[in-house]
């Protein structure tokens, strides 16, 4: 009799009990724990206390993987429960649904270009191999970081290799546009990239080989590595190794072929000339800053360490030099804080995004339009996922009655939290097939215009899947949080009432965050119109010369020695009115030199930009002199005239600048005139010192030629006519002056356009949001909308109610989008240093804007809803 | 094959695990508990299930609509929890026939011969 007393009692060791508890998940928890108790006490009976809890312990060990299995057995149809329910719901509420995939989906699909873009931005060149160890020389003319350049003088480069045996290895690239014909056989086209490389390139840069001996291609003058799609163009099938091309008339042979360079590459190329065909003074030539020169860096080695060694460097090579021209040590040259010059050493990587200077690579890439473009994202996902939030929290009411039935049933929170995470999750995950397909559709426009080649191949890259996947599921955990965390805390009672108590805080949030929404719709469309405005003006600005009607021909060294002739040839078409020639034209590239000003210390160097033109180039472009006069036909055979432009004369201090004398290459020159200051390059910049030198004959590589504006058709075709029967058949290259002009603002506008498609999916998500919002507002409504007109109001005051919500917000919106705009356009227009004004009339025009097509959006549900017939509204119940 | 309660296709051949189940559930009637499902089955076939095999053949065979869980009796030992047991349902009486039937034809008189000659 006792001892059945005591089994009653006797519990299994409760340890053991506990992961059996914690092993079996599914309903039959309980059962479990339960049958065994009843057999451990069974066996105590029998076999003893011992015996039982060996049994049990050993027992519920042994049970675990069964469990584990049954678990997983479980969770799977659990959730393919969740999923199955989600479903129904989506199907149930149609139209929000699609409003909200809508709405994620063109969220997501902005995020996802953005994403591609600057992902292809930051992997620029690393398609190297030995990309991390690769670094660019430039120099550095003062002591701060504004003061570095990116092109070095020739001799930089060997004399590191013989001073530093710890770079493994240098080379130079001259990356200068060439504008060179090329020739084999039949095939002759003008060709624009063609750089010039020392033999060491190969082993500093990664490039695919199809032909040849990367060891042995560029070490002769006259050698060229061409690339797979010139080999194509100008060989076709034949095999192009060891034939002979003709570039500009000299003589090359192509001794290797490589893929063509990646897009993805700070500078790019078609051909590739062995350096050693230049002559490139490389003894001298140290101040001579005209190419680009790497190195190879071992493993773990700090650039620092290399830099820190520089100063001594210069001064042992450059020093000797200096002191023969002018006398001076260099170290107490460099004393002078003025006179501070050092190498610097840029990363490979940060090349492309850093910017170059005085654009002279291809591709140029900004990290601040990569940040600005990726906070862009980030604000249109946020976005997006606001809207799925208000409209979420809109419908709350709705899916009371479920959510209270569902906690009666005995649904713990955490279980319906995970219900409506399944919900958004897999709104997102349907929003992000929508999102893709629209990237598809959109890319190939995006690549042309930007110039890259941003892929989607979500087959060949899997990771790029794995990654918009977890982007996909975690903006649904991100929305579907605040609502699903709203959603399930109702009481089944007052979910049952059928009216939830107003939640004040709620309310507020969602207008809050429907006044977020058209605050950055509002700062986006006032972006979009201030650059283009900014562009207009540019385009229309003073330019200080006149630019209409100016044709440039290019490559008029063609003409050989009948420059002259070709020129009166042309002046006997009346519609042709100058004729000047240059060496560069407003917009191109000047030479940025100095030079010493006679009369003042020779140590002392004074910045130009450079250009060579003759007489005729005032009248051509209309030019106003301030002093002196411009050239003569007529030049003067021991001095080289020279113009310079107000700029000039005030930064370096000229007093009386008329014959003022300058040394230019070890001739004399003097200052004949000054002229008023004109935009010779893009209103980017400040208008710097300029000198234009006056052209000895007809060297300069440009004709201009201005045209009278009409005809304009058959004035080029004359030209084109007489430059054919002038040059026997070479490509006639011209273009407009100012189309060259409107060419240097080509970013800007690219990134206005491109505001303005953000700003116009902004405003569609924000048009979505509040669409969905009234939508559920004026269900809400309907009743307090009858009553309003049973007591006496009007069909208009009721609009007047129901719209007036809107106009609140939007003109909230509005107000606090003026001083953040005002402050980020004024970023913006630093760019410029000639800038247009931010008018008011941009905001009115903003505010407005999107005033009505916030009201637009809502009429039609507002309509109806005030103009319902009270009877209707008021039986809703 | 017959569509079960949940309106999913189920085949009608029971494995051997599934027979011996049923049939254990069969014979203990009202006392079809964990426990004695398990201890009966010892008994009958030499077999020690352990509980987590017993739970997960027993989970399909609801969901096949072979069983139906049924809940009992609160009891005190459990803590106040009902006791489940399970019974055949009318599907699961058909598999048993058909599992009869099936046993028959296999097990004809010419197979025993066969087999005794077969030795």
């Amino acid at each position: 009799m006792q001892g059945k007393m005591r089994n009653k009692n006797r519990k299994p060791p409760r340890w053991a009990t506990w992961i059996l508890f914690r092993q079996s998940r599914n309903t039959d928890r309980y059962s479990i724990i339960d049958d065994m108790e009843m057999e451990y006490r069974d066996l105590i009976a029998r076999r003893g206390r011992r015996f039982a809890t060996i049994w049990y312990i050993f027992h519920v060990l042994h049970i675990m993987p069964e469990l584990l299995v049954l678990g997983i057995y479980w969770r799977i149809s659990m959730w393919k429960n969740f999923l199955i329910i989600a479903f129904r719901n989506l199907k149930n509420s149609k139209t929000y649904s699609m409003i909200n995939i809508g709405g994620l989906a063109i969220g997501l699909a902005a995020s996802l270009i953005i994403i591609l873009f600057v992902m292809d931005e930051m992997n620029f060149d690393r398609f190297h191999e030995k990309a991390e160890r690769i670094y660019r020389v430039g120099p550095q003319f003062g002591l701060s970081v504004d003061d570095r350049a990116a092109f070095t003088p020739p001799p930089l480069a060997s004399a590191l290799r013989n001073d530093f045996p710890e770079i493994q290895e240098v080379t130079r690239l001259l990356l200068w546009k060439s504008n060179d014909l090329v020739r084999y056989q039949e095939n002759q086209y003008v060709e624009t990239h063609i750089i010039y490389a020392d033999s060491s390139v190969f082993n500093i840069f990664t490039f695919n080989w199809i032909a040849g001996n990367p060891k042995t291609a560029l070490t002769r003058p006259n050698q060229v590595v061409i690339t797979d799609k010139m080999a194509a163009k100008y060989f076709g099938q034949e095999e192009p190794l060891g034939e002979i091309l003709q570039i500009e008339d000299e003589d090359v042979m192509v001794t290797g072929v490589v893929e063509s360079c990646p897009k993805h590459s700070h500078f790019q190329f078609d051909f590739i000339l062995s350096m050693v065909t230049r002559d490139l003074h490389d003894d001298i030539a140290w101040m001579s800053h005209c190419l680009s020169t790497y190195v190879l860096l071992p493993e773990g080695y700090p650039p620092e360490q290399l830099q820190a060694k520089f100063p001594d460097f210069i001064v042992a090579h450059y020093g000797p030099i200096f002191f023969k021209e002018t006398g001076v040590d260099y170290r107490e040259h460099m004393m002078d804080e003025k006179n501070y010059y050092t190498y610097w050493l840029q990363p490979l990587l940060d090349i492309h995004l850093n910017g170059d200077i005085y654009y002279l690579t291809d591709t140029r890439g900004d990290m601040k339009t990569v940040m600005i473009f990726s906070t862009i994202a980030l604000f249109i996902m946020i976005i997006a996922c606001m809207n799925y939030v208000n409209l979420s929290t809109a419908r709350s009411e709705k899916r009371a009655r479920e959510v209270g039935i569902r906690k009666v049933m005995g649904t713990k929170r955490g279980q319906l939290l995970i219900q409506f995470f399944s919900e958004s999750i897999m709104m997102c995950i349907l929003a992000l097939c929508v999102a893709l397909f629209i990237v598809y559709l959109v890319i190939p426009y995006f690549n042309m215009y930007l110039n890259r080649e941003l892929e989607v191949h979500l087959i060949e890259n899997p990771m790029l899947l794995v990654l918009f996947l977890g982007f996909a599921i975690m903006v649904g955990i991100g929305a579907g949080l605040y609502p699903a965390l709203i959603l399930t805390a109702f009481q089944p009672i007052t979910a049952f009432k059928g009216r939830i108590s107003r939640n004040r805080g709620g309310l507020r949030l969602r207008n809050g965050l429907v006044v977020f929404q058209f605050l950055i719709s509002m700062l986006l469309m006032i972006g979009t119109v201030v650059i283009k405005k900014q562009l207009r003006y540019v385009h229309h600005a003073e330019l200080g010369f006149n630019e209409q009607g100016i044709l440039v021909l290019n490559r008029c060294w063609d003409l050989g020695d009948q420059k002259s002739t070709f020129k009166q040839s042309l002046l006997q078409n009346p519609d042709i009115l100058v004729v000047a020639n240059t060496n560069s034209a407003p917009g191109r590239h000047y030479e940025p030199n100095s030079y010493v000003l006679n009369g003042r210390a020779n140590t002392e160097e004074f910045f130009f930009w450079t250009m060579f033109a003759d007489y005729e180039f005032a009248k051509l472009l209309d030019l106003e002199i301030l002093e002196g006069r411009f050239f003569s036909e007529m030049t003067p055979t021991d001095e080289i005239a020279i113009v310079i432009n107000e700029t000039a004369v005030r930064e370096h201090h000229l007093e009386n600048p008329i014959g003022q004398q300058i040394t230019v290459d070890n001739k004399t020159a003097r200052v004949i005139g000054v002229v008023k200051d004109f935009h010779f390059q893009s209103m980017h910049h400040q208008i710097g010192p300029m000198m234009i030198a006056q052209l000895d004959g007809y060297w300069g590589g440009n004709f201009c030629i201005k045209l009278r504006l009409n005809n304009i058709d058959q004035t080029i075709d004359y030209i084109r006519d007489q430059w054919t029967t002038f040059t026997g058949g070479s490509p006639f290259q011209f273009s407009f002056l100012n189309d060259e002009f409107m060419e240097l603002y080509e970013s800007d506008q690219k990134s206005g356009t491109l505001l303005f498609i953000f700003s116009g999916m902004a405003i569609l998500i924000a048009c979505l949001g509040i669409f969905g919002l009234a939508a559920s507002t004026t269900e809400k409504r309907t009743k307090e909308v009858g009553v309003r007109k049973v007591v006496g109001a009007s069909d208009m005051q009721i609009l007047i109610l129901l719209i007036g919500d809107v106009v609140k917000y939007v003109g909230i919106s509005f107000v606090i989008t003026i001083p953040m705009a005002i402050y980020l356009m004024n970023q913006w227009l630093q760019n410029f240093a000639y800038r247009t004004a931010i008018s008011w009339w941009i905001f009115l025009l903003t505010g407005a804007g999107t005033m009505l097509i916030a009201l637009l959006t809502v009429i039609w549900q507002t309509i109806r809803t005030a103009r319902a017939n009270p009877v209707e509204a008021l039986r809703y119940e | 094959m017959h569509k079960n309660m949940k309106g999913i296709l189920v085949m009608v051949e029971l494995t051997k695990h599934e027979e011996i189940l049923l049939i254990t559930i069969l014979h203990l009637k009202e006392n079809a508990y964990g426990v004695y499902i398990r201890r009966h089955i010892k008994e009958t076939t030499g077999k020690q299930l352990n509980y987590g095999t017993l739970y997960r053949m027993l989970d399909q065979l609801v969901k096949k609509g072979f069983l139906e869980r049924k809940e009992g009796e609160p009891m005190p030992e459990r803590g106040g929890r009902r006791k489940n047991y399970y019974t055949l349902t009318k599907y699961g009486v058909e598999a048993l026939q058909n599992a009869l039937a099936l046993q028959k034809t296999l097990w004809s008189r010419q197979t025993r011969i066969a087999l005794e000659n077969a030795r």
